[in-house]
């Protein structure tokens, strides 16, 4: 197995054992909120799940993404999973604030901009 | 190290914007605009009456500050879906010039689907305004009507915490009642915890952002008007003479019959809750609705329960205020309910603003 995979192996972990953190945290958040439930909290683990741990996987098969792309996915996906609790958070109180809105906006552009610095990597490599 | 300085000032980056969104959402205070003061006089009138018409001038918010409730069998026999046949009784001592308070207590029984009197826990009467508290148990949760009757609708009102409008400017509505005479006060509709929503207090427009749901406006003329804020404006809504504006909801009652459904609930609230709200019952006569919830002791209403017992009180028009750890009466200076948001202490809620009854 080469290094990068072993490297994507290692990063599917970690965004795995963020998800598992998310989903504990949602569903201690949830057990204290006195029936005030919010979908953010409550998948707020899917983040991690689905934009990392598994893009990771996906990518050990075949191949490894570019360092900065990685590192910056990794940052894209971060932010929408902070984004996401925090708006769970803000749900089971009953309130709002605009500021939420900047992750979603940060996340988004991260990951894209990710996606470009990667799709750029591979056209120059192509 | 240098491997993973992105890492960590990424990490950095977003935990101190998540800390400032935070301390923003729920501590900055932001005052936008401030309020004229109710005038000195109004408080002052009600430190006068006060020596005569406080019951127990030493109680707060204990346990033993509040009307004695069902024992366990009789909350027992008041199961959902079977309401009670019994009624509260008026003392009403509207016209007279004096003001007066008593304290009694009185277990009525009378005619059909009326609720369930625990105990009359107090009255106050100026000859413009009459207050009659009476408790209730229904649905295994104390709740506590405030019988309003006015004499001129002025005398319904609506006040902020810290006499300013803005985000996280919060008191207590005890304190702030304290603060604006007033005799009668539950919280209002927590504006300061949202973004949109109308706001019109005492005749002033605050904020005129829809939120996409059912608006209570208090017209000049004491009427209740519930209306979609999707369909008129703040500004109409000020126009046709709306003197408070209050944006929670939804509705509870219009014209008499229930308008939410067994299940509907506040935003992703699910099912019993402390609850506040409030009432006509004929012209300029209200009732004020604080239950209790959360606890062992009084488990707290869905939306439709609360609609079913207003309903049965005779209310025409109900609209929900905010609920949960807010909900609290304060009468005479006492708080007579059992405010809490965990259900394990009691504690009364800093809030945005209240709706009260004020000389």
């Amino acid at each position: 197995m080469s290094v990068s995979v072993l490297d994507a192996l290692k990063s599917a972990r970690n965004y795995l054992y963020a998800a598992i953190f998310c989903a504990f945290f949602g569903a201690v958040y949830e057990y204290f909120g006195h029936g005030v439930y919010s979908w953010f909290m409550l998948y707020a683990f899917a983040f991690p799940l689905l934009l990392g741990a598994l893009p990771a996987i996906l990518y050990a098969l075949r191949d490894s993404m570019p360092r900065v792309s990685r590192k910056l996915w990794g940052a894209g996906v971060a932010t929408l999973t902070v984004g996401a609790l925090f708006r769970g958070v803000l749900d089971i109180y009953g309130t709002t604030n605009a500021l939420g809105r900047v992750y979603w906006f940060a996340g988004a552009g991260l990951l894209l901009a990710a996606f470009l610095r990667a799709r750029t990597r591979s056209d120059k490599r192509g | 190290m240098k491997k993973w300085r992105f890492e960590l000032l990424f990490s950095l980056i977003l935990v101190l914007f998540t800390a400032y969104a935070l301390l923003d959402t729920f501590v900055i205070p932001r005052q936008y605009e401030t309020v004229p003061s109710v005038p000195d006089t109004a408080a002052q009138e009600l430190r006068e009456v006060q020596p005569s018409t406080q019951v127990q001038p030493s109680t707060q918010v204990q346990p033993s500050t509040q009307a004695q409730p069902d024992s366990g069998d009789t909350a027992r026999r008041r199961k959902r879906g079977k309401p009670s046949r019994t009624s509260s009784q008026s003392t009403d001592t509207g016209g007279t010039s004096q003001a007066t308070d008593t304290g009694t207590t009185s277990q009525v029984t009378n005619p059909d689907s009326t609720p369930q009197v625990t105990s009359d826990s107090g009255t106050w009467s100026d000859g413009n305004i009459s207050v009659t508290l009476t408790q209730y148990r229904e649905y295994d949760t104390d709740i506590y009507v405030a019988d309003v009757t006015l004499s001129a609708p002025e005398y319904l009102k609506t006040a902020l915490a810290g006499n300013a409008y803005g985000r996280n400017i919060k008191d207590k509505t005890s304190a702030i009642a304290a603060d604006n005479g007033a005799i009668l006060a539950i919280n209002g509709d927590y504006y300061g915890a949202r973004e949109r929503g109308y706001v019109i207090r005492n005749g002033i427009l605050y904020r005129d952002t829809p939120a996409g749901g059912d608006v209570l406006a208090i017209m000049n003329d004491g009427s209740f008007r519930i209306v979609d804020d999707r369909e008129v404006t703040a500004q109409e809504l000020l126009d046709a003479g709306a003197v408070q504006v209050l944006s929670f909801g939804p509705a509870l009652l219009k014209n008499g019959t229930i308008s939410v459904s067994e299940g509907q609930e506040v935003g992703k609230a699910m099912a019993s809750n402390p609850r506040t709200a409030v009432a006509v019952l004929g012209d300029l006569h209200y009732a004020f609705i604080v239950a209790d919830g959360r606890t062992d002791k009084s488990e707290g209403m869905s939306l439709y329960e609360l609609a079913e017992f207003i309903r049965r009180l005779g209310a025409e028009s109900a609209y929900n205020l905010d609920g949960g750890g807010s909900s609290t009466m304060v009468f005479k200076g006492e708080i007579v309910n059992r405010p809490t948001t965990s259900g394990n202490s009691l504690k009364e809620r800093s809030v945005s603003d209240i709706v009260c009854i004020s000389p």
